[in-house]
C-alpha cells in the first residue's frame, strides 16, 4: 500500500469518528440549552416556518 | 509587423482554449436553461471565458505592469478566504435551526452524511493524488461550495478550478444523483414508513441566541482550524436570532449573499486557465465528485437503518430523511420530500428532511475543520 493511501485511511477513521464526536456534543448543547431555556410567553413556533423561508441557496 | 503583433490573442488561440471557451459556454448554458446554480456557474462561465482569451488583460501575464482584475479579485478574495467566509454569514443569517430543536438525534445524519468525502479521499490516493490533493477532492462531497473552497485553497491550490465546479454543478445534480442511490438502498415499505411529527414544539428565543454562541466555542475549543468555518456561520445565524438586527440580517441574506457570489462566481473562474483545468486530473476530479455524492448518500440512508435497528417504533426514522445529511440546502429537503410524496401522498417528509439537511451545514463545516486540521498533522 502506497504512504498516501494508509494516511488517508488513517485521517478517514479520526476524521469520521471526529465529525460524529462533534455531533454528538451539538445534541447535547441543543438538549442541554432547550432544558434551560424552556419556552417563554415570546416563543418561535417552528412549525411550517422553515420549509417556507428557504428559497434560495448560497453555498 | 506580423500577425501575432497585430491580433495576438486570435494567434495565441490554441485547441486548449477552445475547449475552455467551450466550458464557459456549458456553463452558462447550464446555469440559464436548465438553472443548475445560476448564481454561481453564470459568473463562473463568464469568468471562463474571460480568463481563457489568450492575453486576456483580466489576468496577470508576464511582463504586464497592472495586475489582472480577476488577479486582483482572487489574491484579496480566495487567497484570503475573505469571499467564501462572507458567504458563511450570508448562509448563517439564511438558516433557522429552530427545525433542528424538534428532533435533535436527525444532527447525527449530518455526520453519517459525510462519510462520502473519506472515501473518496481514499479512493484519490488510489488513483495517485497525494494526500492534500485526495482531501480536497474528497471535501467535494461536502456538498457545500465554500468550505470545498477554503479547504481546496490551503491544501491544493492547483485544484482549485476543478474542485470548485465540480462541487457547484454536483449540488446542483442533487435531484437526479440522490433519487436513484436511495431508491436502490431502501425498499417501498421503508419509504413509505411515516414520522412522527414534532411540528408543534416550541423553541424559546434564548436557546435560538445561545445555539450558535456554545457551537463556536465549542467546536474552536475542541478545533480551532474549524473556528473560521463555523464562527463566520454561526455569526450570520446570531445576526438572524438575535432579534436585534434585523436590518442586517436581511442585509446579510440579500445584498451580502448577492455582491459576493458574484465576486466569488467569477474569481473561481481566474483559476479555470487552459493550461490548468484542460488536463487528466480534471475528468479525474470531476469524476471523484460523483462518488463523494454517491456515498454521502449511501452513508446517510444506511446509518438511518442502523440506527432504526435501536430506536423504539414510534422514532423510527425514513431512511430516505438520512440522505439529508449533505450540506445541499434546502434543495437535498426539498428532494426526499418529493420522493416520499411520490411514494405517499399524504407522508409528508418536509420538516424532519429540514432539520437533518439543517445538520448536515453543521456537518459539512465541522468536516472541513477536521480536514484543515488533521492533514498537515499527519503530513
Amino acid at each position: 500500500m502506497n504512504e498516501a493511501l494508509i494516511l488517508a485511511l488513517k485521517i478517514s477513521g479520526i476524521g469520521i469518528a471526529g465529525v460524529f464526536l462533534f455531533m454528538t456534543l451539538f445534541y447535547f448543547v441543543i438538549i442541554g440549552i432547550d432544558k434551560l431555556f424552556p419556552p417563554e410567553n415570546k416563543m418561535k413556533q417552528t412549525s411550517g416556518q422553515s420549509g417556507d423561508s428557504y428559497e434560495d441557496e448560497f453555498h | 509587423m506580423e500577425f501575432s503583433d497585430l491580433m495576438p490573442a486570435i494567434a495565441g488561440m490554441t485547441w486548449k482554449h477552445l475547449v475552455m471557451i467551450g466550458v464557459g459556454f456549458t456553463l452558462i448554458f447550464l446555469a440559464i436553461k436548465k438553472q443548475y446554480e445560476p448564481t454561481l456557474l453564470l459568473p463562473m462561465g463568464f469568468g471562463a471565458v474571460l480568463a481563457n482569451i489568450p492575453y486576456s488583460a483580466v489576468l496577470t501575464h508576464e511582463g504586464s505592469i497592472i495586475k489582472g482584475a480577476l488577479d486582483v479579485f482572487f489574491d484579496a478574495g480566495i487567497a484570503t478566504e475573505v469571499f467564501p467566509l462572507l458567504i458563511f454569514i450570508a448562509i448563517g443569517a439564511m438558516i433557522d435551526f429552530s427545525p433542528l430543536f424538534q428532533r435533535p438525534i436527525l444532527l447525527l445524519f449530518g455526520a453519517a452524511a459525510q462519510f462520502g468525502i473519506f472515501i473518496t479521499m481514499v479512493l484519490a490516493t488510489l488513483v495517485g493524488f497525494g494526500i492534500e490533493e485526495a482531501a480536497s477532492i474528497g471535501i467535494i462531497g461536502a456538498a457545500d461550495g465554500p468550505t470545498s473552497i477554503i479547504v481546496a485553497n490551503q491544501l491544493a491550490p492547483r485544484l482549485l478550478g476543478p474542485i470548485s465546479v465540480a462541487a457547484y454543478s454536483y449540488m446542483a445534480l442533487v435531484p437526479i444523483i440522490q433519487p436513484p442511490v436511495i431508491k436502490l438502498l431502501t425498499s417501498r415499505k421503508e419509504r413509505l414508513m411515516r414520522m412522527r411529527s414534532d411540528a408543534n414544539k416550541r423553541v424559546s428565543r434564548t436557546t435560538l441566541i445561545m445555539f450558535p454562541i456554545l457551537v463556536t466555542v465549542l467546536a474552536g475549543l475542541i478545533s480551532p482550524d474549524s473556528t473560521p468555518l463555523i464562527g463566520f456561520l454561526m455569526f450570520g445565524n446570531l445576526i438572524r436570532e438575535c432579534g436585534v438586527l434585523n436590518s442586517l440580517s436581511k442585509t446579510a441574506q440579500n445584498e451580502l449573499a448577492n455582491l459576493v457570489t458574484i465576486l466569488l462566481g467569477i474569481t473561481i473562474a481566474s483559476t479555470m486557465t487552459a493550461d490548468r483545468f484542460v488536463q487528466w486530473d480534471t475528468i479525474l476530479i470531476l469524476g471523484l465528485g460523483i462518488f463523494a455524492f454517491v456515498f454521502d448518500t449511501a452513508g446517510g440512508v444506511l446509518f438511518a437503518k442502523l440506527m432504526n435497528i435501536f430506536l423504539p417504533e414510534d422514532k423510527k426514522v425514513n431512511p430516505m430523511v438520512g440522505a439529508c445529511g449533505i450540506s445541499a440546502f434546502p434543495m437535498s429537503a426539498r428532494v426526499i420530500h418529493g420522493m416520499g410524496l411520490k411514494e405517499d401522498p399524504h407522508n409528508y417528509l418536509l420538516m424532519p428532511a429540514i432539520s437533518t439537511n439543517v445538520g448536515g451545514q453543521i456537518g459539512s463545516v465541522i468536516v472541513g475543520g477536521l480536514i484543515l486540521l488533521l492533514v498537515p498533522l499527519f503530513m
